[in-house]
């Protein structure tokens, strides 16, 4: 018999695939074929398929177990669906962000043309989509998060910056520090508060990754701040949108986990 | 013996009825307390095992692992399948135990010499757990675990994605990974 790792070998980790999507389907005529003849991959499959020996809870260890949740048992309503949660987000953003823009006026949308306004509010719903769904999925342990929680503040940041640059001119800066600095204070100023309130709603389920949460809770309190700046801020240039704007969404992530690792070291250390 | 191609399914333990059982634990029934602690506890504790070595830190950590699943209790989703949400929260209980161990460790380091640990006490009599174990420790913590759901808790693709937070496509390359690398270790053994 063969020893030797053949490109038909891929044909077994299909196999094995199917089996954990189906739950004990047929193996096919050409994956039997090949399990005679290679001897890898026959180990491979009967280790793999063969019963595996499960843990041993003592009945005492049960008992114990049974107890205490007993003890403290009560009636629970679950919590909503995620979709519901995710609307929720939606809610509390746009709850927050719509006065913030009448207060602030809307210089902003004046100085934009009608393709950069769409294209602008298109990235912003779609970053704001996507944050709230990843938040939803978060406080969930067991979701099927389509995009995973590591990725979904980066995917946003590089979105909206790449959406920035390629919508709006590009002119040379103007008192860039002077124009640009108060921008970057009443975002990081309104991301605070904003950050304070989504979490109010994240505490109601159940977060497993706190760095993960921290990010995304930073990123959308960032992209809160920076959609009230793009609608007040009467500086609609790329290099100000870029650093002052995206530089509010930038730092807020990176607070954001910074804060939750904080809070989650100091949570872990003993008394 | 059994040719290869007849052996059992390994999801052995796919029961359609813990939905219906989280449900009535979420109502608060004693009942259906027991029953999910003495179907789910022995597959939990092979879980954390697995990393932990020692019979007791796994058993702290088993107990551990209950009590934040029944403060998580209400994240629980009627109809959703209850291994992912619970093998996440397993998950994480794990994670923080390892770390807990480490700090604890690098602690005692600095004050005396520590007596060696004891290791790899069998949580199951008999030498197939010590050979599976083996088996599995020769794997990376990511691909460990991804079989060890699999193969032990007879999981899906899906179900593992959702319990790791990930996409079934990096379960399944994991997987892949972790085959070729038993591959060559159950083809070294023979010879």
């Amino acid at each position: 018999m063969s020893v030797e790792l053949t490109s038909d070998c891929s044909v077994i980790d299909r196999e094995l695939d199917s089996r954990f999507d189906q739950h004990g389907s047929e193996l096919s005529e050409r994956a039997r074929q090949h399990l005679q003849e290679c001897q890898r991959c026959k180990k491979l499959y009967e280790w793999i398929t063969q019963e595996s020996p499960p843990g041993e809870a003592s009945p005492e260890l049960s008992g114990r177990i049974q107890g205490m949740l007993q003890s403290s048992l009560k009636p629970v309503s679950p919590r909503p669906s995620t979709r519901v949660l995710a609307v929720r987000f939606l809610s509390v953003f746009l709850l927050f962000a719509a006065p913030a823009i009448g207060m602030m006026g809307v210089a902003g949308l004046h100085q934009m043309g009608l393709p950069q306004m769409i294209g602008i509010t298109v990235v912003l719903a779609l970053g704001v989509a996507l944050l709230s769904m990843s938040l939803s999925w978060q406080m969930t342990p067991g979701s099927l998060q389509r995009i995973p929680p590591k990725t979904a503040a980066p995917i946003l940041t590089a979105g909206f910056l790449i959406g920035i640059a390629v919508l709006f001119p590009w002119r040379a800066p103007e008192a860039f520090l002077t124009t640009g600095w108060p921008c970057l204070k009443a975002g990081l100023m309104m991301a605070l508060p904003a950050a304070v309130l989504f979490w109010l709603l994240v505490r109601r389920g159940v977060a497993l990754n706190i760095g993960a949460l921290g990010a995304t809770l930073g990123a959308i309190a960032g992209l809160l701040s920076a959609t009230v700046l793009q609608f007040t801020c009467s500086l609609q240039e790329a290099g100000h949108l870029l650093v002052w704007h995206g530089g509010v969404l930038v730092a807020s992530t990176v607070l954001g986990v910074a804060i939750a690792r904080l809070v989650n070291r100091l949570s872990r250390e003993p008394a | 013996m059994r040719s290869v191609t007849e052996l059992p399914p390994a999801s052995k333990y796919r029961e359609d009825d813990l939905p219906a059982l989280m449900v009535r634990y979420q109502k608060s029934e004693a009942e259906a307390v027991e029953e999910l602690v003495r179907r789910l506890s022995p597959r939990l504790l092979r879980f954390l095992a697995v990393s932990e070595h020692i019979e007791s830190d796994a058993e702290d950590l088993l107990q551990e692992c209950w009590i934040r699943i029944h403060r998580s209790r209400h994240t629980y989703r009627p109809l959703e399948p209850v291994l992912p949400w619970l093998f996440a929260i397993a998950r994480h209980t794990r994670l923080d135990g390892y770390r807990r161990r480490r700090r604890r460790e690098s602690r005692e380091i600095l004050v005396a010499n520590p007596p060696e640990m004891a290791s790899g006490i069998p949580l199951t009599p008999g030498g197939e757990s010590d050979e599976f174990d083996r088996l599995l420790a020769s794997l990376p913590e990511s691909q460990r675990e991804v079989i060890l759901m699999m193969k032990v808790s007879g999981m899906s693709l899906e179900e593992v994605a959702r319990a790791t937070s990930s996409t079934v496509g990096a379960i399944k390359q994991k997987a892949h990974r972790a085959y070729a690398k038993l591959r060559l270790i159950l083809n070294n053994e023979e010879k």
